[in-house]
């Protein structure tokens, strides 16, 4: 009876709260400030506030004008950012990596030849 | 002036869902206990946080927990809730290299510390009598108290799992993992107050594991 309580409660007080604008709107959302961190940090030098704002810059500005260049140009800067820095194994992490192979090789494969 | 950026994510945080196969005889024997269904024996809840501390290596900690709880139906008992969950922690080491910009392959290896703990909550006058002499102190009529207690056990383990990850965005993927376990576990050395007491046999020695995660790069 409690629980059927609460819900009722929750869902008169979010019906009271989607009446009111709690998050402001975005000006000028493609000239947003936001925009200028993110190139200079790059999404994940970001905080999560910081993260969730851009997300909506993004949103707002590529609804407003159609163009969505600069957000690609910052997410595949970063995306090739990452790629060159992974993009091959470096010291020891190849022979680790050929390890977990290996063992995974051992379970699935031989130890199922060795139960049938 | 070239701006600076971020590469792969110092710290990231992961949530997830595994699937497994684990004999649980213990329970499945008998009938006493809640029914088996999937989310109460194949199902695996996972979260985990790990740490880029090479150039292509994380270090971490993830964890695993399959959970059941229902109400026993033992004769003559007081039909307490039954809770049970088996929590396989892991402190991986993981290795990864990209195949395309948003395409990651890794490779775990990591022992486990697996530890799984049943509790019931029954309604035992006995139990509660202790708490109606306290409360008749000061006067109140008895009561039907509920009481809690656990009994515990803790193994070692390892294992191996390979995972494929898509970046959605920079900062936030999708990841297939598939991979196995080997867990010494024993149903001798179970713990409850202080007492060492057999409990259920799991048969969860060599199991194949599977699992879906999202991944949000924080830092």
């Amino acid at each position: 009876m409690k629980f059927i309580k609460n819900i009722i409660l929750v869902l008169a007080v979010s019906n009271v709260l989607s009446g009111i604008q709690l998050i402001p709107k975005i000006e000028n959302p493609c000239s947003d400030p936001i925009i200028a961190v993110a190139k200079e940090k790059g999404l994940k030098g970001m905080n999560v506030k910081e993260t969730i704002r851009y997300l909506r810059v993004e949103r707002d500005c590529i609804k407003s004008e159609g163009n969505d260049k600069t957000f690609y140009l910052i997410e595949s800067k970063e995306y090739q950012k990452d790629y060159e820095q992974s993009r091959y194994m470096v010291s020891w992490t190849s022979t680790f990596s050929y390890c977990v192979g290996v063992s995974i090789f051992y379970y699935f494969v031989l130890g199922w030849m060795a139960d049938n | 002036m070239s701006p600076t950026v971020m590469a792969q994510p110092k710290i990231s945080l992961e949530l997830g869902l595994g699937i497994y196969e684990p004999i649980l005889s213990g329970f499945d024997d008998n009938n006493q206990f809640p029914v088996a269904k999937v989310w109460n024996r194949n199902l695996l809840t996972n979260y985990g946080i790990f740490y880029q501390f090479f150039y292509n290596a994380r270090v971490g900690y993830s964890s695993y927990t399959s959970w059941d709880v229902g109400e026993m139906t033992s004769d003559g008992g007081s039909m307490p809730i039954f809770s049970r969950s088996i929590t396989y922690r892991m402190f991986p080491i993981e290795t990864y290299f990209r195949i395309k910009p948003t395409i990651e392959l890794n490779f775990s290896l990591t022992p486990i510390w697996g530890r799984s703990k049943i509790s019931l909550n029954t309604r035992l006058n006995q139990s509660g009598d202790d708490w109606n002499i306290f409360l008749s102190v000061y006067g109140n009529e008895p009561l039907e108290i509920a009481t809690t207690d656990a009994m515990r056990q803790d193994w070692l383990g390892y294992s191996g799992q390979l995972g494929i990850r898509y970046y959605l965005r920079s900062f936030l993927g999708l990841e297939l993992k598939l991979g196995f376990m080997h867990n010494y576990y024993s149903e001798k050395n179970w713990r409850l107050q202080g007492n060492t007491i057999t409990g259920p046999v799991y048969d969860i020695e060599k199991l194949p594991i599977y699992a879906f995660r999202i991944i949000y790069g924080i830092k």
